[in-house]
């Protein structure tokens, strides 16, 4: 694919800076965002060591969140360590019957109901009101305080009248008393040894240690976790300027475009390319510039290490999200589109950058922020670590430019109106698949991708509707699997113009049910490998009946394509409830 | 206010807003992230305390190997209590086997015992469990055999300080009883305080934040592709434009509002019981306003959608953050905007069975003001806006 590139690109780069530093309010809105996220930052990094400390980070926010009714004169001492509980909420009451109709209605979670002088306390909850279970947690840890606290008292002092008595120095009584108590109170001591994960407890850990998450620390090191999740923070904080360069992006091409202003640019004497690179590395220029301010900010404040690899870093991962951002903005015909399209991106982005990170192992090397989070805790990186993420945003943003300008290049996708994913395929094979060799390899390439949107697709639907109906949810699942798996496989053909006869077309689709069949073949095979599910007659509906199925229901489906009207229609439907009925069947198989 | 005016912009901003496809398929991820959140939540309960979800699910039998070359076991009063915990156990004689068995997943873990282990001693006795972590398994493992451990040292400690005389008089005794059925599929705290203070909150500000992002650019939107000029010079008033851009997207934060409370109470993963349906709508609605009236608000006020967006995610990154971390204490205006947050709000409303209205009144009295002032300076804003020069 040739991309021609000139120097034309500065000039509208120059053009671009001078009218963001003109536009004073968005120049200000930019440090203000420095500024916020600045100050936001230490207080979520404050909110990630209270996680690593084991503090409750909910109770912050859960002030009187569980009523608690009390009646009666007895156990005051409860009272007062109950309304020690920064989520509870005592109210006093009159009479138990007053306190027992507050309970039904709602009014308390909890009644206690206590008699004067009498050890026993009477507890009453409401299993209908979801508080209660706080509520009952809190009144079981102050009963076995209490308990505990009772014991002890009684324990010291006979122990302290026994040592009296006995021949023991003074100084050492107390560390008797102590060792004697232990020995009472708790005769069995546990303590916990891992064979992955080192020691827990008093023992030596008896195995090898294994790193469970990016940052090499155990699942139990609670401090460790929370520095972590202040690491995420920090990342978190540091991919917002990548939301700048984003807007301006979006606004600089679909807002022109909407704006009809695009037309005018298009028609001045700088290339397509270069108007699309100019706009592109202002967006990137920008992003970066708040990004390094903001690093350098929070590596004073927060103590953050190599800044400058993480820099690196910062500045591949912007690369990537504001190439996958042109994709949007050049694709889109409007700013609402754009708007809604790009908040979808950044919540798909968000896993891609963060999901990894909670992953063991190698897999958390997906994602970039794995090396700048270990780069933000000092550790060092070998150069293969360092290389695989920095390569794999260049080749992301490589791809996404080249398809960005060669959209770019289209008046369709500036003037509209806007071809579908289809036709713009169709433009691009049309001239390349002249002979049947080549139309061969498009339908082959096609049916093998298809796999793809037939994993994807049944996926979305199957986690929704098995979690709202049930076992029953995996019927949708499946039909959907039929449907999309008929339709995609011979998509390849669907791209030919002008279509082939009808022998050919019938021997394509074989070929696209067949390749397909075989790539599923060998997904299915991978995916089981060494489980004894893949046996007995599932081998033969697997390998023989399934490749005969879909080379059977694909000659339907681009026999009804090339009939075209109704036809089209009638045979994916009939091909998809074969299909589905064949899912079922091998489904209720698998259960058997 | 002129009816025919706001349902002629209304019908044409829902239109817009519809016939994107791309707005259906961020509602079906948004779907795909409450189910998720409500995953995380279980998570979240379960990690926190993993015996709790048996509660849920059928409690399963644990094989575990003893190591022990003694006969101190035989009744001793930890077997007994690893048995009500139904605990297979297997004596296992070498610490070889004991940690190849666990490695290869034929026991989930193991006990070492100490040689001549003897309850009826006076010592302590120092007892390790085995655990392979890598296994899903382990955390269960360890929470049954600490319940166990703690039973049988009760049993034991309350032998010993009888042996030695002391008998336990006037401590606190609970008479527990309940009324009502459960309304949730763990019963654990855990678990309440993560769905009801967390979960459902974040669930339900999810089409709050959606709505104020369609809003972003709809005056600016305008401004900038020259239509500005033309809905001002028609005889519709400002109010009439206002309420033709916000009722659209509020009603479709209302059908997503409906639909998360549905999914919440019926979903097979963990459904939860979501009360005060009205009045939770009714504080979402005016939360609602006061985020789309700020979001409309900065769209006037801005010169291009670039500027919007940016000052947006600004008021939502400074609205949203601390209502999830919590509210630093600086005295009383902490305590006010606390109790204004939505994220707390919600989670008292939802999870009372009576109307909380102590917890309700404040944040809808100052919510409602809040949204009818913002609205109020929508229209005046809206009202001072001038066609833009023609280029």
């Amino acid at each position: 694919m040739e991309i021609a590139f000139d120097f034309g690109f500065l000039r509208v780069l120059r053009f671009e800076i001078a009218s963001l530093v003109d536009d004073r309010r968005f120049l200000f809105g930019l440090v203000l965002q420095i500024l916020i996220i600045s100050l936001l930052v230490p207080f979520l990094v404050n909110y990630a060591d209270k996680v690593g400390s084991g503090g409750n980070v909910l109770s912050t926010r859960a002030k009187g969140f569980v009523p608690v009714g009390f009646q009666g004169d007895g156990h005051r001492d409860i009272l007062a360590v109950l309304g020690g509980f920064n989520r509870v909420k005592v109210i006093e009451v009159e009479s138990w019957t007053e306190a027992l109709e507050g309970l039904e209605i709602g009014k308390y979670c909890v009644v206690l109901g206590s008699i004067e002088n009498d050890g026993e306390l009477n507890v009453v909850y409401n299993e209908g009101d979801p508080r209660s279970l706080s509520a009952m947690k809190i009144i079981e840890l102050i009963s076995d305080s209490y308990m505990e606290t009772h014991r002890r008292n009684l324990l010291e002092k006979k122990l302290t009248r026994r040592m009296e008595n006995s021949d023991i120095a003074e100084s050492e009584v107390v560390e008797e008393i102590e060792k004697m108590m232990e020995t009472c109170l708790e005769p069995i001591v546990l303590s916990i040894s891992t064979l992955a994960g080192g020691e827990d407890g008093k023992e030596e850990g008896l195995g090898e240690h294994v790193d469970p998450s990016p940052t090499g620390n155990s699942g139990d090191e609670r401090i460790a976790k929370g520095n972590f999740l202040s690491l995420i923070f920090i990342s978190l904080g540091l991919c917002f300027p990548l939301l700048s360069g984003s807007g301006i992006m979006i606004e600089s091409i679909t807002g022109e475009k909407e704006r009809r202003i695009l037309e005018g640019l298009i028609g001045s004497p700088v290339s397509g390319q270069s108007i699309l690179l100019g706009k592109f590395t202002t967006a990137f220029v920008v992003s970066t510039i708040q990004g390094i301010a903001l690093l350098i900010i929070l590596g004073v404040v927060m103590r953050i290490q190599n800044v400058i690899l993480i820099s690196l870093f910062l500045m591949a991962v912007s690369l990537a999200v504001i190439s996958a951002t042109s994709l949007v903005a050049v694709i889109s015909m409007g700013s609402k589109e754009a708007n809604l399209t790009i908040t979808v991106l950044y919540v798909m982005l968000f896993v891609i950058l963060f999901g990894p990170l909670m992953l063991p192992g190698t897999v958390a090397w997906i994602s970039p922020f794995t090396p700048m989070v270990r780069l933000a805790a000092g550790e060092s990186l070998d150069t293969l670590s360092a290389m695989a993420p920095l390569l794999g945003c260049i080749i992301f943003t490589e791809i996404s430019l080249i398809v960005c300008f060669r959209l770019f290049e289209r008046d369709d996708y500036i003037f509209g109106p806007r071809p579908s994913f289809r036709e713009l395929l169709v433009d691009f094979v049309s001239p390349r698949t002249h002979n049947l060799k080549n139309r061969a390899t498009l339908v082959g390439i096609c049916a093998g991708l298809a796999t793809v949107p037939a994993i994807v697709f049944p996926s979305i639907l199957l986690f929704p509707s098995v979690a709202i109906i049930g076992t029953l949810g995996i019927i949708p699942g499946l039909a959907c699997a039929a449907l999309v798996e008929e339709y995609f496989k011979p998509y390849g053909i669907y791209l030919l113009k002008p279509l082939p006869g009808r022998r050919e077309i019938i021997l394509l689709g074989a070929l696209a049910g067949l390749v397909f069949s075989l790539i599923e073949n060998l997904l299915f095979t991978v995916a089981l490998l060494g489980m004894s599910t893949l046996g007995g007659s599932l081998v033969y509906i697997r390998y023989l009946l399934a490749p005969m199925l879909h080379v059977g229901l694909s000659v339907l489906v681009v026999e009804g394509f090339r009939r075209g009207g109704n036809f089209r229609a009638t045979t994916l439907a009939l091909a998809t409830v074969l299909h589905a009925l064949y899912n079922i069947v091998g489904i209720l198989m698998v259960i058997k | 206010m002129n009816h025919t005016a706001i349902w002629t912009i209304l019908t044409k901003e829902l239109g817009d807003v519809l016939s994107e496809r791309v707005y259906w398929f961020a509602f079906t991820l948004e779907l795909v992230i409450v189910l998720g959140v409500i995953l995380l939540g279980i998570a979240f309960a379960t990690m926190m305390n993993p015996i709790e979800m048996e509660t849920a699910v059928p409690r399963l039998e644990l094989n575990l190997g003893i190591l022990s070359d003694g006969d101190g076991i035989n009744g001793s009063h930890l077997v007994a209590s690893l048995l009500e915990e139904d605990m297979r156990l297997s004596v296992v004689k070498s610490m070889d086997v004991l940690l190849n068995q666990i490695a290869g997943g034929d026991l989930m873990g193991g006990i070492e015992l100490p040689k001549n282990y003897d309850e009826c001693s006076e010592g302590r006795m120092m007892a390790e469990l085995i655990l392979d972590e890598s296994k899903v398994y382990s955390s269960l493992v360890r929470s049954r055999v600490e319940s166990a451990v703690d039973a049988a040292n009760e049993d034991l400690s309350r032998g010993r300080l009888s042996g030695m005389g002391i008998e336990e008089r006037g401590v606190l005794m609970l008479n527990t009883s309940s009324i009502g059925s459960s309304v949730l599929p763990i019963s654990s705290p855990d678990f309440v305080e993560a769905m009801y203070l967390m979960v459902i909150p974040l669930v339900m500000i999810f089409p709050v934040l959606l709505s104020a992002n369609m809003t972003s650019d709809s005056i600016v939107g305008e401004k900038e592709n020259g239509t500005l000029g033309i809905l001002i010079a028609t005889p519709t008033s400002r109010l009439d434009v206002v309420l033709g851009k916000v009722i659209p997207v509020l009603a479709l934060a209302n059908l997503q509002f409906l639909a998360w409370i549905f999914l919440l109470e019926n979903n097979i993963l963990g459904s939860v019981r979501v009360f005060n349906k009205i009045p939770l709508l009714i504080l979402l609605n005016l939360g609602a306003i006061c985020f789309i009236g700020v979001s409309l608000l900065i769209s006037v006020r801005a010169r291009s959608t670039k500027e919007s967006n940016l000052y947006l995610t600004l008021v939502i990154m400074v609205l949203v953050f601390p209502l999830f971390v919590g509210i630093p204490d600086i005295g009383l205006p902490s305590r006010i905007l606390e109790s204004v947050t939505l994220v707390k709000t919600i989670g008292y409303i939802t999870a009372s069975p009576r109307m909380p209205l102590d917890a309700l009144l404040s944040p809808l009295i100052i919510l409602g003001l809040v949204g009818a002032g913002v609205l109020t300076l929508c229209t005046r804003s809206v009202r001072n806006l001038e066609p833009p020069p023609s280029r």
